[in-house]
This record gives structure tokens, C-alpha cells and sequence, in this order.
């Protein structure tokens, strides 16, 4: 079945629900500094048409960050000799390969100019008849997706080469993967780079802002009612209500609020994985539906299905903890001993 | 008439949002309804304004669909009692004359 597409017009229209309180903020930040020369070298990628010139900036990207990061590798390779059974010297690869992961993510997923670049490998999408599936049923499809882990944008990329034109989720200080300053040259430069890079392939972005403004599930729910596909992320600290959940052998905190969004509009949740093969090519996979309960006990209905995600969530991180970006913050919830077990 | 809505409400918890009926029937009017307490989330929420909009026949817009609306069971009861004289007012002097 191939889907409607949006026309091109309406593609990358952006939307901010609800209005935040000003703050005082600065202008510009040393943080900022290293952020702007970031994207600066996304742009000059992004004009190389030789992807193996554009591999060799990013191995060098890659290399720099992994020999002045050191305060970071040293807590990630401390949290993944807690978690996974590996040697020391495993270890460290994976630590390596989670930087030369990420800065092929950003050389290659993130396009300025939208371009689909001639003689770029054609993303593979696995699970499509699960969406299929769910849109048949005619109530929406809430994809999630993890903030931490695979390839977000490449992932919106594939899921456009085959139809599927999906309102994105973002929380207003989203810029893509980075620490926000939240200075005027994060929210006006810095911020517009990282929303173009991902326009091209989405319907529209939907920023939740840190206002007291509900509105938003109002907006949410409506896209849901028309049959439309939400991609959120489902491990990302926002919410009202987060409920802590053990993972990767810590606690952690997930949001329940798109579990009570497919309750209540009797939208499917559909898991959305973006790993990177070996070979470099990119591959969404979309699991089987999130089973959410709709009698029985009402947090317990909530948890169990955050449960299904996080255990899912937890196997492909094992699977590839190379292309998992939060090592170093694992778990900043304290360890209870009523927490909910993935 | 606020005690007939709080109870209202404190049946619509249960009927449409499952919460607990022991959560409620410990729960004082005070009693925070978002994130602790009640612990609904967002969405559910929501969920309670639709039912609400549809029961009282308000109309609750997006300007005051915020977090302090659901700081409790009392501050929402006052809310819909606001809305509904509101509309009593409207619908007895339409064009504002007394």
C-alpha cells in the first residue's frame, strides 16, 4: 500500500504549542562556540559529494572528540563494565566506536539543504506492515522512538522514502541530540540548523514547550483523530508523570503519557528502531504493536506497557551499545526497590 | 451546587479514567489531581476536560487549559462552577443589560 504524501508544501511545517515564559537568557555561550563550528562542518560536508571524503572527516571529527573527551569515556566505559558482561578491552572499543557512531551520524543523516544525495545507499525499513496494519484501523499511529539511541533523522528519511509522513515530537530545547544552551544564539541559529536538517523529511515538528500549558494533548489527539503518525520519544525526561522502571541494571525515569494517549484515542504504539548496519547503511525497524491494556488496574496498565518498551529498548542497546548516547547519564533516578522491572 | 460537581467529578476519575475509587474516596479536595496525588498525567487530563466539557456543557480553551487548573480536585470544582454561572449570566442577560 503506498500512503498519501503530503504535498511538498506542507512538508516541514513546524509548530510550537503553547507559549513559554520569557526568560533572561545570554546571547552566546563557549558551549554555543564549539556547537556553531559543529554545524559549520555539517555544512561543509554536506556540499562534498565523495561519501568517502565525507567517512574521512568524520573519523577525524570522531578521533578529536574521543582524545578531549576523556571525563566522558571514562564514565562511559564505567557504566558499560557495570551492564554488560564484556572485557576491558571490549570495552573501549565500543566506547571508540560509540564516537566514530555518532559523528557518522551527524556527517551523514544531517542535511542542511535537504539533499538526497546521488549514490547514497537507500535506507532499509523493516516492520512497514505493522503500520499498515494500524492505520487500517484508522485510529493513528504513535511511533516511539528513543532520544539516546540509532538514528532519529535517518530514520525520518526512510520512513519518507516509503511513504509514511509523520508529525514529529520534539521538547522546545531539541537540537538534535545536543546540550541547549539556552542562549539567543542556541534558540536562533543553532536550533534552525539541527529543525532544517530534519524538516525536509517530516509532515510538521510539534515543540512541547515548558510552559503550564496542556494544549498541546489537544493538538496531539487531533492529529490521532485524522489518522496521522506522532513519532516521539519515549525516553526522553519530559512529562508530567514519569514512573522510574528498571533498566540496564539502573533506575530510570519514562513518561507515561502516550500509553494514556492510545488508551484513550485507540491509537497502536508501534516501537521505532534506527540502527546502523555494518556496511553503513541505515535500517528502521519497526517492532510489533505495544500491547496496552485497557480494563484492570490503571498505573499498573500504564507500567506495563512503558515495560514493553524498555525491555525492547534494553535488548537492541545490548545488541548495539555502540549507538547508545547516554551511557554517561544512566540512570540518574536512585535505585527503588518498587521499581518496575523491563 | 460545588459539592454536587466535586463529586461529579470525582466519579468521572473513576468512570473514564479508571482511577482507583479507594485514590479518590481518600483524597481531599486539596488533593493534587496532575503528576502526584490523583498522579494523572497529560493526556489524561485532557481526557477529563473532554468529559467535563461534555457533562456541564462548558467550554474549557486552550489559554486555561494549564497546569494550575489541576492543582487540585478543589481548584478544578471551582473552575466549573466559575464556567457554568458564567454561562448562566450570559444566558439570562445575552446582551449584557441587567
Amino acid at each position: 500500500m503506498r500512503f498519501q504524501k503530503v504535498p511538498a508544501e506542507d512538508l516541514g511545517q513546524v509548530h510550537a504549542v503553547a507559549i513559554s515564559r520569557p526568560t533572561r537568557a545570554k546571547f552566546i555561550t563557549l558551549y554555543d562556540l564549539y556547537l556553531i563550528l559543529v554545524c559549520g562542518l555539517i555544512k561543509i560536508a554536506d556540499q562534498w559529494p565523495f561519501l568517502r571524503l565525507r567517512g574521512v572527516f568524520a573519523h577525524a571529527a570522531a578521533f578529536a572528540a574521543f582524545q578531549l573527551a576523556r571525563r566522558r569515556r571514562r564514565i562511559r566505559e564505567q557504566r558499560l563494565s557495570q551492564t554488560l558482561q564484556f572485557t576491558g578491552r571490549q570495552i573501549r572499543n565500543i566506547v571508540k566506536q560509540s564516537f566514530d557512531d555518532f559523528w557518522h551520524d551527524m556527517f551523514f543523516s544531517l542535511s542542511p539543504s535537504g539533499n538526497r544525495r546521488a549514490g547514497q545507499v537507500r535506507g532499509e525499513l523493516q516492520g512497514l506492515e505493522h503500520v499498515q496494519e494500524a492505520l487500517e484501523k484508522g485510529r493513528g499511529v504513535i511511533l516511539w522512538e528513543s532520544s539516546f539511541f540509532g538514528r532519529r533523522v535517518a530514520a525520518k528519511r526512510i520512513l519518507d522514502e516509503n511513504g509514511l509522513s509523520v508529525s514529529q515530537i520534539h521538547n522546545e530545547y531539541h537540537i538534535g541530540g545536543f546540550r541547549n544552551s539556552h542562549s539567543w544564539i542556541s534558540k536562533h541559529l543553532i536550533q534552525p540548523f539541527f529543525e532544517s536538517c530534519e524538516k525536509p523529511f517530516v509532515r510538521e515538528i510539534i515543540y512541547l514547550t515548558r510552559s503550564d500549558s496542556l494544549a498541546f494533548t489537544r493538538v496531539l489527539a487531533e492529529r490521532l483523530k485524522h489518522n496521522g503518525i506522532i513519532c516521539v520519544s519515549a525516553d526522553g525526561r519530559g512529562g508530567h508523570k514519569i514512573i522510574p522502571i528498571d533498566f540496564l541494571g539502573r533506575t530510570d525515569s519514562f513518561s507515561t503519557g502516550m500509553v494514556s494517549l492510545a488508551k484513550l484515542s485507540g491509537a497502536t504504539i508501534l516501537s521505532l528502531f534506527c540502527i546502523q548496519q555494518n556496511g553503513g547503511q541505515a535500517c528502521v525497524i519497526i517492532e510489533p504493536p505495544i500491547r496496552v491494556d485497557t480494563e484492570g488496574d490503571r498505573e499498573r496498565c500504564l507500567e506495563k506497557a512503558v515495560v514493553q518498551y524498555a525491555s525492547l529498548l534494553e535488548s537492541y542497546i545490548k545488541k548495539y551499545p555502540e549507538q547508545y548516547r547516554n551511557w554517561h547519564q544512566l540512570g540518574e533516578l536512585e535505585a527503588r526497590p518498587h521499581s518496575i522491572s523491563a | 451546587m460545588k459539592l454536587e460537581i466535586e463529586k461529579r467529578i470525582k466519579q468521572l476519575l473513576v468512570s473514564e479514567l479508571k482511577v482507583n475509587r479507594t485514590v479518590i474516596d481518600a483524597s481531599s479536595p486539596n488533593a493534587p489531581l496532575l503528576g502526584r496525588g490523583i498522579g494523572l498525567d497529560s493526556v489524561e487530563t485532557m481526557a477529563l476536560v473532554v468529559s467535563l466539557e461534555e457533562e456541564f456543557g462548558i467550554y474549557v480553551p486552550d489559554a486555561q487549559l494549564t497546569v494550575d487548573l489541576f492543582a487540585s480536585i478543589g481548584s478544578l470544582t471551582d473552575y466549573v462552577v466559575d464556567a457554568l454561572l458564567e454561562r448562566t449570566n450570559v444566558s439570562v442577560n445575552p446582551d449584557g443589560r441587567s
